[in-house]
């Protein structure tokens, strides 16, 4: 149990930090690193909950949903149109 | 068109809010596509993102792997330009299936019924993702004078003053068309990885067909555009799913 207590509480700070990196223009990409890193360490919690049988306290909960809403957000300042093989990166349209 | 909604003072860009918006409808969708193989929200939640994280992590990978040269030729420059730029979809697509793949692997839960209630939302996000498009102004058409021809405003990033087909609305239009034809099959089929097949099947035959009706420059491969080469590969495999042989292949492994 202790291990997954500092995975939850690490996914809450990477949460928190995701969230932050919002405003950092270009580097959103760090809160993006973060937001995936404290994504699988809630996920990991959630899962091992499930099988094992215990319910993931309220920093596991928490750091899902930041990570969630920090993944999206910086997602949403960094993605330019990934869908297009070759286009100009339009991250210069919004600079 | 408009790449960019100005909200308050912020500026975000309106590739980024469809992207958003896709992903939200797709995750709901997910919700009620599970019920077919009785997977559990949080299963399907999860599996979708870990898609997303593979997904974001191959595609700036593959960048960096394509790009590599030119990173390491100008170095100065190089943070910055992995900070912002560059993120091929391919990868992404390679990345999100080996994220989806991976999370199935770990849990030990049927890889395949998976593939089958993620290919309706992917249809679904991509659709979304193209209307993006269209406002992002990429990924524009050939010059066509007809009806529904599109005429981008001077500064856009596409040609302007001349007509464009709409390649992105018509491929928006197909997507959204395919998500109700992959539900249907979906909740008709009984046998997996068959909702998958068709999925492969329509999307790699209409990517190939609207490459030729698109003018935005692209990589090339040989006589084909990079896109209309991978579509070849994304039809063949779907023919192998609709065949059932990587159902079978992964049938063999479980037993063994």
């Amino acid at each position: 149990m202790e291990q997954y207590n500092n995975k939850a509480i690490a996914s809450m700070v990477l949460g928190i930090v995701s969230l932050v990196c919002i405003f950092l223009g270009y580097f959103t990409i760090i809160g993006i690193v973060c937001a995936i890193i404290g994504l699988i360490f809630a996920i990991q919690i959630r899962k091992a909950g499930e099988l094992e049988g215990f319910k993931p306290n309220g920093m596991a909960t928490a750091g899902l949903v930041l990570n969630i809403i920090g993944l999206g957000l910086c997602a949403l300042a960094f993605i330019a149109c990934v869908a297009c093989v070759g286009i100009i990166g339009t991250a210069g349209l919004y600079s | 068109m408009h790449p960019i909604i100005h909200f308050f003072n912020v500026a975000i860009p309106t590739f980024g809010v469809l992207f958003l918006l896709g992903t939200g409808a797709a995750f709901l969708l997910g919700v009620y596509t599970a019920r077919k193989y009785g997977i559990t929200t949080m299963d399907a939640m999860f599996f979708g993102l870990f898609g997303i994280i593979g997904g974001i992590s191959g595609a700036k990978i593959l960048y960096i792997i394509v790009d590599l040269p030119n990173l390491l030729a100008n170095p100065e420059t190089a943070l910055i330009r992995l900070a912002t730029g560059g993120a091929v979809f391919y990868g992404g697509l390679i990345g999100g299936i080996l994220g989806g793949y991976f999370y199935t692997r770990i849990y030990h839960l049927h890889t395949i019924q998976f593939f089958d209630i993620a290919v309706p939302c992917l249809a679904l996000a991509q659709a979304f993702g193209r209307i993006g498009c269209f406002f992002n102004g990429c990924c524009y058409g050939i010059p066509y004078e007809g009806i529904g021809a599109v005429y981008y405003p001077v500064g856009a990033y596409p040609p302007s003053g001349i007509g464009l087909f709409p390649a992105q609305l018509s491929e928006s239009v197909f997507l959204f068309i395919l998500t109700l034809v992959l539900i249907t099959v979906l909740w008709k089929s009984k046998v997996p990885g068959l909702t998958t097949g068709v999925y492969l099947l329509a999307s790699g035959l209409f990517r190939f067909i609207n490459e030729f009706f698109r003018a935005d420059p692209r990589g090339a491969i040989g006589f084909l555009s990079t896109s209309q080469f991978i579509s070849l590969l994304v039809i063949g495999l779907g023919f192998l799913f609709v065949m059932k042989i990587p159902q079978q292949l992964y049938e063999k492994q479980i037993k063994q």
